[in-house]
């Protein structure tokens, strides 16, 4: 059966996998302790993210994963940006996944502007699961 | 003969200053041939313009305050470390993320080069930007510190920045200046060297 696209509440979380450098710094800047604008710069369709209601942030951890980090939907909002539920299906690339939301720029958005709404999430940005969690679960391991 | 820079036109006296005083400070270094634009013409002879900040002969703003705060400023050229890593991105494949990115654009990695150059001439050479490749063929250049941050992305012809200033509540400011526009782009970097109060306004 099909997901259904649902409204995403403003106080539901959003997660967001940080990946995808050459190398952590590439993705983290570990002078402040948060993930660079840098990102989350989107796809054509917007930034990817999982919607909290339908995974877990540790759910989709791979090797490759650097952290994980949210947001509200409504934080996201009051930044101008437009958050959409776009739930991918089973046989579709990437899926299935339920949880599957974009953040996307208001059509029209000037360059700028654009960077400044990927450097707002970046810098209000929970840290849920931190760079150095292989370790952790490395030491779950042994213990 | 290439127009001469905007703010030199905004800057006659200093302009007037160069010509007529000799550079007390060290002399400017070999600029590749990627800078070199012939920006004045003085008794026939064509005089190559240096990085901003090395035109300056005497204390006179805030960029000669910071400078003398910082005891210390760079050559202007871009480090070994830096050149590497632009040298490595420019060649990355296409999907050297694992999740399909593009190869990074070589008009990112010249605009970077540049923007580099420039900016080196402020900054010791362990707080030269950091080059981040990005996941759409793009690079950004970043400074971070726990009381500010300024992130500068190249897209396409520009350089979209971002700046952040934190305190109890934090303050961001946005700009856009064109790629070919270093003098431009410095000032950005000069308010997160210098901790600038006001951000730059074009």
């Amino acid at each position: 059966m099909a997901f259904a696209v649902e409204e995403i509440p403003d106080a539901d979380d959003l997660y967001r996998s940080i990946s995808g450098g050459l190398s952590a710094d590439d993705r983290w800047s570990f002078e402040i302790g948060r993930p660079h604008s840098g990102a989350f710069v989107p796809d054509p369709d917007g930034v990817s993210m999982d919607w909290a209601r339908y995974r877990a942030p540790r759910a989709r951890l791979k090797s490759t994963t650097l952290a994980v980090v949210a947001i509200t939907a409504g934080r996201c909002r009051s930044f101008g940006a437009r958050v959409v539920h776009a739930p991918v299906q089973e046989g579709e690339p990437y899926g299935p996944n339920q949880a599957h939301a974009l953040v996307q720029n208001p059509a029209g958005l000037p360059r700028s502007d654009q960077k400044l709404l990927r450097a707002r999430i970046a810098e209000e940005a929970r840290i849920v699961v931190p760079p150095g969690w292989q370790d952790e679960t490395d030491t779950a391991r042994v213990a | 003969m290439s127009a001469p820079p905007a703010y030199l036109d905004q800057e006659a006296s200093t302009r007037a200053l160069l010509v007529s005083a000799p550079n007390t400070r060290k002399p400017p270094p070999q600029v590749p041939s990627f800078v070199v634009v012939p920006w004045a013409v003085v008794a026939g002879t064509v005089i190559e313009a240096p990085p901003e900040r090395l035109r300056r002969t005497a204390p006179s703003g805030p960029f000669d305050q910071g400078i003398q705060q910082l005891g210390w400023v760079g050559d202007g050229r871009v480090s070994q470390t830096a050149e590497a890593k632009l040298s490595r991105l420019s060649q990355l494949q296409p999907n050297w993320d694992g999740e399909e990115a593009p190869a990074i654009a070589s008009a990112a990695i010249t605009a970077a080069r540049r923007a580099l150059y420039f900016v080196g001439a402020l900054v010791r050479p362990q707080e030269e930007p950091r080059i981040v490749p990005l996941a759409n063929g793009e690079l950004q250049l970043d400074r971070h510190a726990p009381d500010r941050s300024l992130e500068v992305e190249h897209m396409g012809g520009t350089w979209a920045i971002v700046g952040i200033k934190r305190g109890a509540t934090p303050e961001f400011f946005s700009a856009e200046v064109p790629s070919g526009d270093e003098a431009a782009l410095v000032r950005y970097f000069d308010w997160f060297e210098l901790r600038a109060e006001r951000w730059p306004s074009r």
